[in-house]
């Protein structure tokens, strides 16, 4: 029997899901189904799918799941397989689609529309943002006492030969890292924030699994501090772990967002989900200890004082985000960091001192300006493209030549 | 004693009220009191931990997917990820409005009418309803619990309200549900797990020769265990169906999420599902032509999981006070202590305090679900731990006990106790409120 061409397979395997008469199989029997996408873990997805089907019987939610990086494919696909809302920790996503114009006008936008320079919501209504992340330190407070290292109040103090392999972070592969890359890279300037990673890269371990796992490994004492977002350290936290969390000076909130699909069969279910999202009973669901989001309502910090209030210290910080910027670029800041830091770990952890990357101050591979252009070429895309491939395929090799040789230099 | 309809608006307005800190804070200390490894784990095997947790603790992905270690969700499954069931890793939870969804519970489902009764699958809907399943592919129906009450007396005069679920499924795909047994089941708290693998087959079959008072018999669940092939001593599952670890997860990665593996290679879709039968064939041969195995979980990470769960060490069980002592004292004196044994002794000298015999015991008609499961009958389940029970509590979001969550207080549970232990709890109606009073404080400390 001939084999069925593995191209031929993959197209009957995603049209298989398409109604051969034409009409789309998954259109709701009625409004009262809704089909949500997320990246969310289980543990805050159930809460809120719970607790929306309480305040709203009338409507049967169900979750499909997709990584960021992952669910474009499936969104793309005709309908955009079936799903009515997106809600997910993606700028990148939401603004391509957002540009495309696939998600309604959002009938609830009464968010801030700024926190500082980060968004929270679309100009024109056409998503908003659910939680706020922030980036922070995990420490091991009894690693400190033993290293007598104090609690860093920067990112930058993180690069002091007192921390040499005493630092873990995330690798960029970890979903949460290009936004914390970016935040860096914007606190500093692009030359400047580049070559604090190099320090730190210095003194750290990387973590290529999930987001967890830095704070695994500050937890049990394996490193002393890790770079990791807040709602990792803070669950684990709230479960009694024995790590601390600092949110340093210079910092960034990023974040999520939620938006209806344009063509969405089942309007009122949709629109009643992002408003139960964006509601005070949704916006107090972010904060259980399980989850440990931070709100986008200002006036839900009221009933828990003590709770990081990113409002309050974007308030008290000279900087802030700005994720319109970071959006347009976060996927080539992630290749960025492979080429230029990932690749050469080994030969940037044989600096003798971390501080040399920060002394020699060497310029970027491409400057900032460069890599605006470029960064259209590097956004993650489920269409095949042979020739956008090998563009990228040749830029990532010339970066990762180059930063070796001014490395090796260097070091010289 | 409350109105049910005020008690079904309290629920909700509880719910609320908890989310907006009206409530107060619970004091959160051990949220990960069922998460925790066993002391003494290498680096490496700190890292196959972390990894294993990965896997119980990730949502899964219908295929295609870039992410090839995850996909393969469905077609038909009841939930997204094992912990989905298993929050916390602890207990799941029932619905306790009529509106409410099992997202945290499973409805099995048994044909009535091969013999024995409830032995085999239905015909068209298999072993468990599947209440959600892949766009384009129709779900198999939704479930809902209605719940009826009828008072009890203890012997004092005070009056337990108790309730048992009534499964009603609507928007069935695939026909009617005629002649099914339907047994909804929470997702059992899965620490300490390892530790009951690691008892003896002949320890097990040892307690059940002994000698019991009181009518208590108590029956070893003998297996096939579908990886050896062996016979062997069950003892995961609410009817001790499963012997391994091994069997119980790759069991309820098949059942729960329509995942295979080598122990299970087949869909979890019924003759009677075409589009699902399809739509499983389409992707195993995508699997296969993409050089990867025709199964969705592989058996490395079938192992990692495995490996999580083994060590997953038990709640932390403080030292007895003088108070609990007490109770202890009841809890023997009653003859709960005959099946929910206080410890079982590994050979090497482990102490396994998990309050369980490992036996089937015949818990009455009250208790009975109609389930077959090898040799536990309709009537039959498994000596449940009890450690962590006090922990319940203070992790849930809502209280409950028993299979199917509908005791929603220790007490509750202890009534519905019938069949071999009604002696016991016959006694047990009969204490003093001090007594009962200890009894509670001693079980609530495990």
């Amino acid at each position: 029997m001939n084999r069925i061409p593995y191209q031929v397979l993959r197209t009957l395997l995603i049209t298989t899901v398409l109604n051969v008469s034409g009409a789309p199989i998954w259109a709701a029997e009625s409004d009262r189904e809704l089909l949500v996408m997320t990246s969310y873990p289980d543990a805050m997805v159930s809460r809120f799918e719970a607790a929306f089907e309480s305040m709203y019987p009338q409507f049967d939610m169900t979750v499909l799941w997709r990584q960021s990086a992952d669910a474009m494919s499936w969104l793309e696909l005709q309908n955009h397989g079936g799903v009515d809302v997106y809600w997910a920790p993606s700028a990148g996503n939401f603004e391509r689609l957002a540009d495309a114009g696939e998600f309604a006008v959002l009938a609830n936008s009464d968010l801030p529309f700024l926190l500082g320079k980060t968004t929270l919501r679309h100009p024109k209504g056409l998503y908003a943002a659910s939680e706020l992340a922030g980036y922070g330190i995990a420490l091991n407070p009894q690693r400190l006492t033993e290293l007598d290292l104090p609690a860093p109040e920067t990112w930058r103090e993180l690069s002091l030969p007192a921390w040499r392999g005493q630092l873990v972070l995330p690798a960029p592969t970890v979903g949460f890292a290009p936004v914390m890359i970016d935040i860096i890279l914007q606190t500093y300037g692009w030359d400047a924030g580049w070559n604090l990673w190099r320090a730190l890269a210095a003194n750290a371990d990387f973590s290529t699994r999930g987001g967890s796992f830095v704070t695994d490994g500050v937890g049990s004492g394996r490193y002393a501090a890790g770079v990791t977002i807040d709602f990792f350290a803070t669950t684990a936290m709230a479960a009694g772990e024995a790590i601390d969390f600092v949110y340093p000076a210079f910092n960034g909130f990023n974040p999520a967002h939620i938006a209806v699909m344009a063509d969405t069969g089942a309007r009122s279910a949709a629109n009643a989900f992002v408003d139960f999202v964006l509601s005070d009973a949704g916006q107090a669901l972010m904060m259980h200890p399980d989850i440990r989001k931070l709100p986008v309502r200002p006036h839900v910090y009221d009933s828990q004082p003590t709770y990081p209030n990113p409002f309050l210290m974007t308030e008290q910080s000279d900087f802030s985000y700005d994720n319109k910027l970071g959006a347009q670029r976060l996927d080539l800041v992630a290749v960025l960091f492979e080429e230029m830091i990932m690749a050469h770990h080994a030969l940037l952890r044989t600096a003798a001192d971390a501080s040399l990357w920060l002394q020699a101050n060497p310029a970027s591979v491409i400057s900032e300006s460069e890599a605006m252009s470029l960064a259209p070429l590097f956004e993650r895309t489920s269409r095949q493209d042979s020739l956008r491939d090998a563009q990228r395929q040749q830029l990532r090799s010339q970066w990762r030549s180059s930063a070796g040789e001014v490395y090796r230099a260097l070091i010289k | 004693m409350i109105g049910r309809r005020l008690m079904h608006g309290l629920a909700i307005l509880l719910t609320l009220a908890w989310s907006h800190g009206v409530m107060g804070d619970m004091p959160e200390i051990s949220r990960n009191a069922f998460s925790l490894p066993l002391a003494g784990l290498s680096d490496a095997d700190r890292q196959r931990f972390a990894d294993g947790r990965l896997l119980f603790q990730r949502s899964w992905v219908q295929a295609p997917s870039a992410d090839e270690v995850f996909d393969g969700l469905g077609p038909l499954h009841s939930r997204l990820a094992c912990i989905s069931c298993h929050p916390g890793n602890g207990r799941g939870q029932a619905p306790e409005l009529p509106s409410g969804r099992l997202l945290s519970m499973a409805v099995l489902i048994a044909s009535a009418a091969d013999e024995p009764a409830g032995s085999h699958p239905h015909p068209v809907y298999g072993v468990q309803l599947n209440e959600e399943s892949r766009p384009g592919i129709p779900a198999e129906g939704s479930a809902r619990l209605h719940w009826h009450y009828h008072d009890t007396s203890l012997s004092d005069g005070t009056v337990a309200e108790l309730r048992r679920p009534e499964v009603v499924i609507d928007r069935l795909a695939y026909g009617p549900l005629d002649n099914a047994r339907l047994s909804p089941r929470v997702g059992p708290a899965v620490a300490g797990l390892g530790l009951l693998e690691a008892v003896p087959d002949v320890l097990i079959a040892d307690i059940a020769e002994e000698m019991k008072p009181d009518g208590v018999r108590g029956r070893v669940n003998w297996v096939r265990d579908p990886h050896s092939g062996e016979l062997r001593a069950g003892r995961f599952g609410y009817k001790a169906s499963a012997a391994t670890l091994l069997h119980q997860s790759a069991k309820a990665m098949h059942v729960d999420l329509g995942i295979t593996s080598a122990l299970f290679p087949s869909s979890n879709c019924t003759a009677a599902q075409t589009e699902c039968l399809l739509q499983q064939a389409v992707e195993t041969a995508e699997r296969v032509a993409s050089g990867r195995l025709a199964y969705e979980i592989g058996d490395r990470s079938l192992s990692e999981l495995v490996f999580y769960l083994q060590q997953l060490a038990p709640p932390d069980v403080p030292q007895q006070s003088a108070e609990s002592e007490a109770g202890l004292v009841v809890f023997t004196e009653l003859g709960c202590a005959v099946c929910h044994r206080p410890s079982l002794n590994l050979p090497d000298g482990t102490a396994v305090t998990a309050y369980t015999d490992l036996l089937l015991h015949d818990m009455g008609e009250g208790l009975a679900d109609g389930h077959v499961e090898h040799s536990a009958s309709g009537r039959d389940w498994r000596t449940a731990p009890l450690w962590g029970l006090g922990l319940v509590a203070r992790l849930s979001d809502q209280e409950q006990y028993l299979h199917d969550g509908r005791a929603r207080t220790i007490t509750e549970a202890i009534l519905w106790h019938g069949g071999e232990a009604t002696v016991a709890v016959e006694r047990f109606r009969r204490l003093s409120d001090l007594d009962r009073e200890a009894l509670l404080n001693f079980l609530k400390s495990l």
